[in-house]
């Protein structure tokens, strides 16, 4: 049971997920843009683990990433993306990586894909 | 840019300073020893902070201090040594040196010691 | 590759060992028992530990290195693995830029054929208009063909009023009517013709191919204002694309920063170490000068040593002196910053 902050831009994914974590047990807080995100997250105290998109409007992903980072070295971050026309989602995941996530999943992905991320990510004490 | 003056007789030490002092983005100058050092100075450097060591060959970190404040009244002196005694360490105080490190600090606490001693670098 | 240094450090302590040996070995008659010897023995001991501190120090130093440069060309190859994946993302997007470039070219020839379009659709309404006056040229002769009929046929009554007294007026009159008829009739029919042309051009103008044309615009518009939005997003795309580009790269020379550093400290203990060395060799010359005056005194046949016995009993604890007034840097790291006997104090 932990307490996950999800970052998405797309309201009806977001929902998705809410519902698969809350299935999972978790204590979930939603923020809809990067800014938002980072606000909710604060210093960081509470907060377990953070899922965010990459492609969103305003601050990406990755920059948010770098942020959550900054203010929490050790918190969990599981980056998520389904990528767009001219971005791959494999560049996007490899971006977020490089940024500081703790692990990666393209979307669209599914109930046991999402529990093997969580699991990889809340298992790392130490990010990478 | 803040110019940081280095004094000591080990080339590693001096590389490794060097290098971490520029990287945190200040400028750097070296001696060897006490006697270089001083004659950097009366041929018109002006460093912002000036770091030696006290244990050097031809002349050491105390009497180096003594003969450069004369020509750098208000220069801040901080000195990097494996040298503990207390005696050492109140004739510095005494000449005017402006703070005591002992070896290895981490370049991270240096630049911090140096961003103390001088504020806005 | 041993550094020089530390294979003088190994000599010297192959040699300082092998003293300690000598001293033990049996045959070496009253100079094992002699007080100076042992005094000599105990400074060696120390050298030999404290020598083994400095290579220790050295093996520990130089295993953080090669940690912490391996942890360095980690980062490395992430970068380089990162830029591969970089790399093969703007190629796919040179496809899409070049997509891009046919939508602006198609736009351009859209926006290009506009006003050959409309210089078209002006000349026919032109036509039109031309049409519509002769038209209008053609009521003015029926409405005068109708005066006539109507004055005629006035004179006709008038005449058939009067038909009694001759015929002939009548005949003229019936002519006249015949005539006009006649001309009436070749002016319907050309009326008719006309009209039906008109009619025609309206048709073809204006309801089939000026409807499909209009209609073919119309969609064309929303086409290439669909591809317009997809130019867009794609520029959009691409901004993104730099942005992660420099936050990658950016953060990834911020952890090299800190790699860097953390090397550097390392290098530091390099100092420390060599200072221990170099302690060493003043106090081997004490030494040397000790044995040098014992051996003096044993060969001139003086066994009164005592003077050089308190001198070699000294040797130790001199060394062990001048040894505590260098701070061994963990010690000092136990103690809190700011506290006598600090890291870093400030006056």
């Amino acid at each position: 049971m932990a307490h996950i902050l999800l970052i998405d831009d797309d309201e009806l994914l977001r929902d998705t997920v809410l519902q698969m974590l809350q299935r999972l047990d978790h204590r979930v807080t939603e923020a809809g843009c990067g800014e938002d995100g980072l606000k909710l997250f604060g210093a960081g105290a509470g907060i377990d683990l953070v899922i965010t998109d990459i492609l969103m409007p305003g601050i990406d992903g990755a920059r948010v990433i770098v942020e959550l980072r900054r203010r929490s070295p050790n918190v969990p971050v599981i980056a998520i993306s389904g990528g767009r026309r001219m971005l791959s989602p494999e560049f996007n995941l490899k971006t977020a990586s490089l940024a500081g996530a703790t692990c990666e999943l393209a979307k669209p992905f599914g109930l046991q894909d999402l529990r093997s991320a969580l699991d990889e990510a809340l298992a790392s004490d130490v990010r990478r | 840019m803040t110019t940081i003056f280095l004094v000591d007789d080990s080339a590693t030490m001096l590389m490794s300073l060097k290098t971490t002092l520029e990287i945190s983005g200040f400028k750097v100058e070296t001696a060897g020893d006490g006697e270089q050092a001083l004659a950097k100075v009366k041929n018109g450097l002006k460093p912002e902070l000036i770091i030696t060591d006290i244990n050097m060959p031809k002349m050491d970190g105390i009497e180096l201090i003594r003969q450069v404040r004369k020509l750098l009244r208000f220069t801040p002196i901080l000195t990097l040594t494996t040298e503990s005694q207390q005696a050492k360490r109140d004739e510095a105080k005494k000449l005017g040196a402006s703070g005591w490190m002992v070896k290895p600090v981490s370049g991270a606490d240096l630049v911090k010691v140096i961003r103390q001693v001088l504020p806005g670098a | 590759m041993t550094h020089p240094r530390t294979s003088f450090v190994a000599w010297l302590m192959r040699w300082l060992r092998r003293c300690l040996r000598r001293a033990d070995s049996p045959g070496a008659g009253s100079a094992a028992d002699c007080a100076a010897v042992t005094g000599l023995r105990s400074l060696d001991q120390q050298m030999v530990t404290q020598l083994g501190r400095a290579v220790g120090l050295s093996e520990q130093s130089a295993l953080q290195l090669v940690s912490e440069v391996s942890g360095l060309r980690v980062l490395s190859s992430r970068l380089v693995d990162y830029l591969a994946h970089a790399h093969k993302q703007s190629e796919a997007m040179q496809g899409g830029i070049e997509q891009n470039s046919l939508i602006v070219k198609e736009l351009a020839t859209f926006v290009q054929t506009l006003p050959q379009q409309i210089a078209q659709e002006r000349d026919q309404l032109k036509l039109l208009m031309r049409e519509v006056k002769s038209l209008a040229e053609m009521t003015d002769s029926i409405r005068a063909i109708a005066r006539q009929t109507e004055i005629l046929a006035i004179n006709a009554a008038i005449e058939a009023a009067r038909a009694g007294e001759s015929g002939r007026g009548f005949a003229v009159l019936a002519g006249e009517v015949r005539r006009l008829a006649t001309q009436s009739n070749e002016s319907a029919v050309k009326i008719n013709r006309d009209i039906t042309r008109l009619v025609n051009t309206v048709e073809v103008n204006y309801s089939g191919e000026f409807e499909a044309r209009t209609r073919h615009n119309e969609a064309e518009a929303e086409r290439l204002g669909g591809l317009t939005r997809q130019l867009d997003e794609s520029y959009v795309d691409m901004r993104q694309f730099y942005s992660m580009l420099m936050t990658a790269i950016t953060q990834h020379n911020t952890e090299l920063d800190h790699g860097i550093g953390l090397l550097l400290d390392t290098a530091q203990y390099q100092d420390v170490f060599k200072q221990i060395v170099d302690r060493v060799q003043p106090a081997i010359d004490s030494r040397n000068v000790v044995l040098a005056d014992l051996i003096a005194r044993l060969r001139a046949g003086q066994h009164d040593t005592a003077e050089i016995d308190a001198r070699a009993a000294a040797l130790t604890p001199d060394y062990l002196a001048a040894e505590a007034l260098h701070r061994d840097p963990d010690a000092a790291a136990a103690v809190a910053p700011g506290a006598p006997g600090a890291r870093i104090e400030l006056f």
